[in-house]
């Protein structure tokens, strides 16, 4: 159960926390939503999920411990807003401007877009009319994509499907978060070559968001400039490398 | 009786099953649909919330999902999916932070049956469930829902009513369809069945298509007893007939009257408050008369004109008074009482009386029916027993005098020897109870003996059935074990039940054997003693030739070597002489010299000498009873007695003991034992007991040692001729000698001696062989058949000086004095052969020549001898000499003779 799994992964950065210099006597909750590859469950080589790597990295620079809890999307966001969590990295939008403090960007690609397959290339969102996109049951709810009569559109349970619906051929394109799809890539073993072309449809970036009123000032403060160290220094780069192909960083 | 076919449907048996199974089937329609109903209730109640749980189990896992992503589509997709169920009214999902993430309703179901429902299954019902992950138990929300109970009933209730409808409507058509089958296949060949029946036809058609069912089994079986009943009514007629023949010739009295008159009357009793009916009836001594007097014989059969001596029925009806006495009213008396008592039949033996006077008996005996219809008719029989009772006392007479009887008589089966009857003499005979024996077998009275009881029992049974009878003795035995003889008289009997029997009249014949034992005994010794004497006489003669020889060769010898031998002889021949005469004391024929005699002298006398014959280690007593009484006896012969009791008990007593002589007066009367053995007669009696204590006689050796040449000593030591001689003695002189003796105890010889008035006798007066001066040339003539004793005796009286003639038997002696020769003394033996003994010649002597003296001799010489009684009758002038005679002896008689007629 994903949910277990994720209070092992909190459990173990709890204990990591402890080791640490205190910075923040009673230390920070982090919410970490569970979605490949953010969070990685039973990964053969160790890894533990993206903003898991990058929730520690700032836990560790900070020297303060961390309780990390790894949720659905949105009860991630709604222990944000009732304060049951202190802080969650997640896209940076005017909604999340308006309903949390951002704190410090994390990574700036945290893009939405549609992969076509070899053969395929896409510019625009036509280029794919009269192919089959498989999209994840779920999203893109408001997107013109979803509502396009000439795409078919394949609903699948996730990303996985959805990418090896794509390397079966099933569906001639797959639309998606970059992130989640380019580490199934890797997981399928499907380069840069095996595609035809690379549409983004949403531009986003990854922030530190916290609970408004929730966090002291100056711990805030302290966060933004950890951040701001880390992606400064590539850290976070880093971090992203180990869960996506070369050909496609 | 007229019978008709019910004409209305409604009253056929098609519309009565229709009825009953319409009815039926209604009812149990109704009955099992609200039994199934009340079981479907339950049911659905467990079922309705069973359903509610499962389906929330069934969403759970969606709902824990759509909760814990806070993913309201899927929430409403969960609430939605439960909605599918019309009763559920109410449905919502909420998250762990208790916002409602969707939530549904709907309205109340409302109808006319709502309180039906909310008092069945409640007003609502709610299920809910919390939504937790089983491994962590994370919270991550609740589902719940709520459950409108009119939409649950109103399921329930549609399918109830179809449940009951359907099963109301199964059950209907079922028994239409029944009717209408059961009329057809049933009612409707019943009825025709039933019209021919009615119709009275003597067959019943049976159609191919009942004929192997029961319709076909009714009109078959009909067919059969219409047939039978024709059968039994042509066979009833038949019976009639010849029951009307058997009443008419039987030879009991058979008659039919109607008692319905007595219930009547008994009945007006009962109802008038008579409660006891015997008291009512000797109470009123003419009300039995007055019920009898209501009887009406309807018929009566020729035994009962026979019996009662009637001419006809109707003088038997006319005068039918005259057959009670009074017993027979007794006998009415009983009757009425057990009408009274609604017996279901009476019996009685009772006396009536002939028309003409009689008396006769017999047993009547009539059913007594449960109603007055049935006392209409009833059949009365009378046995007539009067000559069965006669044969019947009879019988008793002569099993009386058979039980009176002192012979035992016993009946016994001969084909098995089962004992069937015994009479009171026989039980009491055997030692039993009165009856004990009967079944058993007859062997059981039997004594073993060299056969078995049961080869007793064949041999006399099949010496029974070959011969007719058979007697002779058995060996009994008594339920004690005693042993006796019986005396059986035994006939064939047929008896008509048991076969042949075996009667038998027995005695006990044990006292009678045992007197024809003594008696046989008596003869026995009284032929030993016969031979005995006869054996005495001829040896005698014997000792008679040796000794005179002997005598006479030695007045010849003078040589002392040759004298001594002689002598011996002569001490041989003596010896002899007294083995003949203890023989002949045996036989009781000895000569015998009795004298007064004081037995304690005797017994005194005995002590001079008895030291010779005892050994130092037996003590010798004597107890003498003082003024014994004087006994007439040979005193030679009692001293010889005695010192053979004296010398037996002497060996009775080889590691020594104690001899006792005893002498008593005593009296025997009718008590004494030896006047009930029959061996002494009342009167006074001396005994002499000689006892000793050694070891005593056995039981098998007492009864033998009275017998001649009987002993138990070893050979040569004995001759066996003691206790026979003491027996024969002691008889011969009117006295007996009984023994006791108990084995290591000792052994009591007492000799009974009689003593009369006890007035002394002349003392014997012994012959002094000294005194003899013969009388020179007497003429004597010697009479003997023994040509040798004949020859001696003349040689010893011519020596002697006299002259002799000899005549070799009596009548040649008798012929010799018929020519005249002149004697002055006649010698002549006893017996001798021919037709003149020497009693008679010794007669014929003393009238022809009167006062002649004659000497008579004989080995037999004594009371017993033959022709004694003649010798008893010869003058005094006569001598008697027991051979064999010694010379001196001879002589001094001789001379004696000759002196007395001098």
């Amino acid at each position: 159960m994903n949910v277990a799994k994720s209070m092992a992964t909190c459990l173990s950065m709890l204990s990591l926390a402890l080791f640490a210099k205190p910075v923040f006597a009673e230390g920070l909750s982090f919410a970490t939503v569970d979605l490949v590859p953010y969070v990685l469950h039973d990964d053969p080589g160790g890894r533990l999920g993206l903003m898991v790597d990058i929730d520690t990295a700032i836990a560790e620079r900070m020297g303060i411990p961390v309780a990390d809890e790894v949720l659905p999307m949105a009860r991630a966001i709604k222990n944000l807003e009732r304060g049951l969590t202190d802080c969650v990295v997640i896209a940076l939008t005017p909604w999340s401007e308006s309903k949390f403090q951002p704190v410090a960007k994390i990574l700036n690609r945290f893009d939405a877009a549609i992969i076509t397959r070899e053969g395929v290339p896409i510019t625009r969102i036509e280029d794919i009319h009269g192919l089959r996109l498989a999209i994840t049951r779920g999203s893109f709810a408001d997107s013109p994509i979803s509502s396009d009569p000439n795409i078919t559109q394949v609903p699948t349970n996730g990303y996985e499907q959805s990418v090896r619906l794509f390397k079966a051929g099933r569906v001639d394109a797959v639309a998606g978060s970059e992130l989640s799809i380019f580490y199934y890539f890797a997981a399928e073993q499907i380069s840069r070559k095996d595609i035809g072309g690379i549409l983004p449809i949403i531009h986003a970036s990854l922030w530190l968001h916290c609970a408004k009123g929730q966090v002291p000032d100056d711990v805030i403060l302290r966060l933004q400039e950890t951040t701001n160290e880390l992606r400064a220094e590539g850290v976070f780069t880093r971090l992203l490398k180990r869960y996506i192909p070369d050909d496609f960083s | 009786m007229e019978t008709s076919l019910p004409k209305k449907f409604t009253k056929s048996l098609s519309f009565k099953q229709a009825r009953a199974a319409v009815t039926t089937g209604f009812v149990l329609g109704i009955g099992f649909g609200a039994l199934q109903i009340a079981a479907d209730l339950r049911s659905e109640i467990d079922q309705t919330n069973k359903t509610f749980k499962q389906s929330l189990r069934a969403f759970e896992q969606t709902a824990f999902q759509a909760a814990y992503g806070l993913d309201k589509e899927l929430a409403q997709t969960v609430v939605n999916g439960l909605f599918q169920q019309p009763a559920v009214v109410e449905a919502k999902i909420i998250d762990s932070y208790n916002d409602t993430m969707y939530f549904k309703s709907r309205p109340h179901l409302k109808n006319s049956f709502s309180w039906l429902a909310e008092g069945i299954f409640g007003e609502a019902k709610s299920f809910s469930t919390r939504l937790t992950d089983k491994q962590t138990g994370f919270h991550a929300g609740d589902l719940s829902i709520s459950v409108d109970t009119n939409v649950i009933a109103q399921a329930f209730f549609q399918r109830s009513g179809l449940i009951l409808s359907f099963g109301i409507l199964r059950n209907v058509i079922l028994a239409i369809i029944l009717t209408v089958l059961f009329h057809n296949m049933l009612t409707r060949p019943l009825r025709k069945l039933a019209g021919l029946i009615h119709d009275g036809a003597q067959e019943l058609p049976v159609s191919a298509s009942h004929k192997n069912d029961e319709l076909g089994a009714i009109a078959l079986e009909y067919n059969q007893l219409s047939r039978d009943r024709s059968e039994a009514i042509a066979r009833l007629l038949q019976e009639e007939v010849r029951f009307r023949r058997l009443f008419e010739n039987s030879e009991v009295s058979l008659s039919n009257a109607d008692y319905s008159n007595v219930y009547k009357t008994l009945n007006q009793l009962r109802e008038e408050g008579v409660t006891d009916l015997r008291q009512y009836l000797d109470n009123n001594e003419n009300a039995t008369w007055d019920i009898f007097t209501t009887i009406n014989i309807l018929s009566a059969n020729l035994a009962t004109l026979r019996i009662f001596n009637a001419s006809s029925e109707a003088d038997l009806l006319e005068h039918s008074n005259k057959t009670f006495n009074q017993l027979t009213l007794e006998m009415f008396k009983d009757q009425l009482c057990a009408i009274w008592a609604k017996h279901s039949t009476f019996r009685a033996e009772t006396t009536f009386k002939t028309l003409d006077g009689v008396e006769i008996v017999g047993i009547i005996s009539l059913p007594l029916p449960e109603t007055e219809d049935g006392f209409r008719s009833i059949p009365v029989s009378i046995l007539d027993i009067t000559e069965f009772k006669k044969a019947e006392t009879e019988l008793t007479f002569r099993g009386e005098i058979i039980e009176g009887m002192s012979e035992g008589v016993q009946a016994s089966r001969i084909s098995d020897g089962i004992i069937i009857y015994t009479n009171a003499m026989h039980d009491t005979m055997f030692g039993y109870e009165e009856g004990e024996l009967i079944g058993e077998f007859v062997g059981t009275t039997s004594a073993e003996t060299d056969k078995t009881p049961e080869q007793t029992t064949a041999h006399i049974h099949g010496e029974i059935e070959a011969n007719g009878s058979w007697v002779g003795e058995i060996r009994s035995i008594k339920k004690d074990g005693t042993v006796f003889w019986c005396e059986v008289s035994a006939t064939k009997f047929e008896h008509p039940l048991h076969g042949s029997l075996s009667i038998a009249v027995q005695s006990d014949v044990t006292e009678k054997k045992i007197t024809e034992e003594k008696l046989r005994q008596s003869q026995r010794l009284e032929a030993v003693g016969q031979l005995t004497g006869g054996v005495a006489h001829d040896f005698n003669n014997l000792l008679a030739v040796i000794m005179g020889n002997q005598e006479l060769l030695r007045d010849e010898i003078t040589d002392p070597e040759n004298l001594k031998f002689i002598d011996a002889s002569i001490g041989a021949t003596r010896r002899g002489a007294d083995l003949t005469k203890s023989m002949l004391a045996f036989a009781r024929r000895s000569q015998l010299a009795p004298e007064s005699t004081d037995l304690n002298a005797l017994v005194l006398d005995t002590k001079n000498w008895i030291h010779r014959a005892l050994p130092e280690y037996i003590d010798f007593v004597t107890v003498l009873e003082s003024n014994l009484w004087a006994v007439e006896i040979d005193r030679s012969a009692a001293e010889s007695a005695v010192l053979n009791l004296i010398v037996n008990a002497r060996d009775a007593m080889p590691d020594g003991g104690e001899l006792s002589i005893a002498t008593a007066n005593v009296t025997i009367d009718e008590t004494s034992k030896p006047y009930q053995a029959n061996e002494l007669k009342a009167g006074r009696y001396v005994t002499v007991a000689v006892s000793d204590s050694g070891h005593g006689i056995s039981q098998e050796i007492i009864a033998k040692i009275f017998e001649p040449f009987f002993t138990t000593k070893p050979i040569g030591s004995g001759s066996g001729l003691g206790l026979s001689m003491i027996q024969g003695f002691m008889r011969q002189s009117r006295g007996t000698v009984r023994v006791t003796t108990e084995l290591g105890v000792g052994t009591t010889f007492t000799l009974y001696f009689d003593a009369g008035s006890g007035t002394p006798v002349r003392p014997k007066k012994e012959l002094e062989l000294a005194a003899i001066a013969t009388t020179t040339g007497a003429r004597i003539l010697v009479v003997e058949d023994q040509q040798d004793v004949l020859d001696i005796i003349k040689l010893i009286l011519t020596r002697a000086g006299y002259i002799v003639s000899s005549a070799n038997s009596g009548d040649a002696a008798k012929a010799l004095f018929d020519d005249g020769p002149e004697f002055d003394l006649l010698i002549t033996d006893l017996v001798m052969p021919g037709e003149t003994q020497g009693a008679e010649l010794a007669r014929y002597v003393s009238q022809i020549c009167p006062g002649l003296p004659v000497v008579i001799m004989s080995g037999y010489v004594g009371n017993d001898a033959p022709q004694d009684n003649q010798t008893q009758q010869l003058g005094p002038q006569s001598f008697q000499l027991t051979k064999p005679i010694r010379r001196n002896e001879l002589l001094l008689v001789i001379e004696a003779a000759l002196q007395h007629s001098a």
